[in-house]
């Protein structure tokens, strides 16, 4: 992997530099630390915080930004209808394993409408956990994804899906509004 | 190791439930035609089983120190199966192992030209 | 309770046995790559169910680190074959719940 490069203001380029003990990983690494220790105590904290900075600084990566404005209600009506399409779905797809009728799958186009990169990845991974759907090919360039459809009969019902995953998208969005401006500049 | 309290009773339901949905995907791995629709059983009833065994046991154990463990098993099995399944899914495709009579719509093969670098995301 | 476990642990050891048979019959390594994938999954529920009949946790690291790479294979398999011989569709795709024949 080649470092990316940023140009200085009197236009040399230098590796892009990003601060990489992030406080979110920090405290998602020092969580898990205490899960695997099972129990929580002072000096337990304080070694999870230390692994927590030292995996931070091995291996850095790049911050998300979705602090920005995190909609709680909004985003607690995207995780649980995301539960209720897992079940849902799972059940569907265990009808089509269990008949004995044919099954006719699609490979349909979803034109996203954010530009947003981390958008993109958490719709594909939602869509793809959700049953019934796996993303064959992502095109960063113009934000589509192809997903490969089960038990698609007819041209009606690939448009009904792609409305859904485009319903998907939308409370994505409403649940973690983007910051527009910063995204066209750069 | 008795029925003794209902949360016992929720935890033999879900893990017997847990156990028919992997017993299905499994089922459905043998029986889709082809490897696409088989990824779809394979990937995500399992998803759903594992959750709901993994529930079923941490409604048996009762101890938080478990559960935060278990926890973390649900994520990560839920983070890694999106990746496996979409890195699996793009290498069949693009080896052209897809069943295309199968297929109803296929938006991607039409224009599949247009590459895009070897390693892009 | 524990006949239910029993039960699950039936039926989780048909799953398994069914895997085994697609990964026998797969015709191409990334159909057994996804099947060797779901005899994780299988393994995962059947520690947990292990522990869930003794109590024991102990095993739960296990799960943990299955769960967490479990997928590697998978991964790793699907970079790689992309430049096998193994990958065209052979004769031993089965016909039989196509609708053709």
């Amino acid at each position: 992997m080649s470092p990316v490069l940023r140009t200085r203001r009197d236009g040399s380029t230098r590796p892009a530099r990003y601060r990489a003990v992030q406080p979110l990983a920090v405290l998602w690494l020092t969580l898990v630390w205490l899960a695997m220790w099972g129990e929580v105590s002072p000096l337990l904290v304080v070694g999870g915080v230390l692994v927590a900075v030292a995996v931070c600084v091995a291996f850095p990566l790049p911050p998300i930004d979705i602090a920005s404005g995190l909609r709680p209600l909004a985003l607690a009506r995207l995780v649980a209808r995301f539960l209720v399409d897992l079940v849902r779905a799972s059940i569907q797809v265990s009808g089509v394993v269990l008949r004995r009728r044919p099954v006719r799958n699609a490979v349909v186009a979803v034109d996203l409408e954010s530009s947003s990169d981390f958008v993109m990845t958490l719709v594909a991974a939602m869509l793809s956990l959700i049953p019934g759907s796996v993303v064959v090919e992502a095109r960063r360039s113009t934000h589509t994804l192809y997903l490969h459809v089960l038990d698609v009969p007819d041209e009606e019902s690939a448009e009904r899906f792609r409305r859904d995953a485009l319903d998907l998208e939308q409370r994505v969005l409403r649940a973690l509004p983007p910051h527009a401006p910063e995204e066209a500049g750069a | 190791m008795s029925w003794t309290t209902p949360l016992d009773v929720a935890a033999a339901v879900c893990i017997l439930l847990g156990a028919v949905l992997t017993l299905i995907a499994a089922i459905g791995q043998v029986r889709m035609p082809d490897l696409l629709s088989r990824m779809h059983a394979a990937t995500k009833p399992q998803v759903l089983g594992t959750v709901l065994i993994v529930l079923g046991l941490s409604l048996r154990l009762r101890d938080p120190g478990v559960v935060g463990l278990l926890l973390l098993v649900v994520l990560l099995q839920m983070a890694t199966s999106v990746v496996s399944s979409h890195m699996v899914a793009r290498a069949s495709f693009r080896a052209g192992q897809v069943r295309h009579d199968l297929l109803v719509v296929d938006e991607l093969s039409d224009e599949q030209l247009h590459e895009e670098p070897r390693g892009a995301p | 309770m524990n006949v239910v476990l029993v039960v699950a642990a039936g039926i989780l050891l048909v799953a398994a046995l069914l895997l085994v048979v697609r990964m026998t019959l797969g015709p191409t390594i990334l159909d057994r790559s996804v099947a060797l994938d779901v005899l994780v999954a299988v393994t995962v529920c059947a520690i947990a169910l292990y522990s869930a009949h003794t109590g024991a946790t102990y095993a739960l690291p296990v799960v943990v680190v299955l769960a967490g790479c479990g997928f590697v294979s998978a991964v790793s398999v699907a970079r790689y074959a992309s430049r096998s011989d193994d990958l065209q569709p052979g004769a031993g795709d089965d016909d039989r719940f196509t609708g053709r024949s």
